[in-house]
């Protein structure tokens, strides 16, 4: 079981993560790419600047794929890489590769994966428009009072319910 | 004194061009008055910040995300996270 986890300045090539995955034991391979859209929310984009907070983020993205490998509770290679700065339209953002034996299991985590990392890496963009205003895009707070329940009960330190607002 | 350093992400990015901001406050304090104590740093050098970005944001340490009644090692660097959005 391998847990592959990098940031990178600008943006992801496909073989930054295909690379990464190199079992002869594993007949799956699931690869799922997020690029930069032309237009979010009706607004046409030329660019977003991704920022980050490197060391909890790689803390959280390991917990993640850890979770995600007690979730489908086999053997799974996992790599992910998320960019930093500023990438343009198309640019990949984010790479994510699961391979295990099974093509289902594949598939479950790499969901997984993807659906936490939105909700939970301390990760931000900054969209640019083509009438040149810029804006910060509306997240996910951590400091968030219901959390969805996924997996099995069994999944490893999810307790993200911390209490953490004034509104509190 | 207790100095807290505090690192900014995202859209505290648009009240400042610093990379943190430092507190000066008394011993043990807790992550409720830290952020009190941010709101009233950036009302203090007239920057418009919005309560509701702070009452948003979770703080944290390098690796794990405070609650709010945590008390702050004196002298802690720390992170402060409006809501997020990767991927």
């Amino acid at each position: 079981m391998e847990i592959f986890i990098d940031f990178k300045d600008g943006k992801i090539e496909y073989d930054d993560i295909c690379s990464k995955m190199n079992n002869a034991e594993h007949g799956g391979q699931n690869y799922f790419f997020g690029a930069v859209r032309k237009v979010n929310l009706g607004r046409q984009v030329t660019a977003i600047h991704y920022d980050l907070f490197e060391p909890l983020a790689r803390t959280i993205t390991e917990q993640i794929c850890k979770e995600a490998m007690a979730l489908i509770n086999c053997d799974a290679d996992i790599a992910v890489i998320h960019s930093y700065n500023k990438l343009k339209v198309g640019n990949i953002s984010i790479g994510i590769a699961v391979s295990t034996k099974h093509r289902d299991e594949s598939y479950t985590a790499s969901r997984y994966i993807i659906e936490e990392i939105k909700e939970r890496a301390p990760i931000w963009k900054k969209e640019f428009y083509v009438d040149g205003e810029t804006e910060w895009v509306q997240g996910h707070a951590l400091c968030q009072h219901k959390k969805k329940n996924k997996g099995p009960d069994n999944i490893l330190n999810k307790d993200q319910q911390k209490q953490n607002c004034f509104h509190d | 004194m207790n100095n807290i350093e505090v690192r900014l992400f995202g859209a505290f990015r648009n009240f400042t061009s610093e990379e943190s901001i430092t507190l000066h406050m008394e011993d043990n304090q807790t992550v409720a008055h830290i952020k009190e104590a941010i709101l009233h740093h950036f009302k203090n050098n007239k920057q418009p910040i919005d309560i509701k970005l702070i009452e948003e944001s979770a703080l944290s340490t390098d690796k794990a995300i405070l609650s709010l009644n945590d008390v702050v090692e004196n002298n802690s660097k720390l992170a402060i996270l409006p809501p997020v959005c990767g991927g």
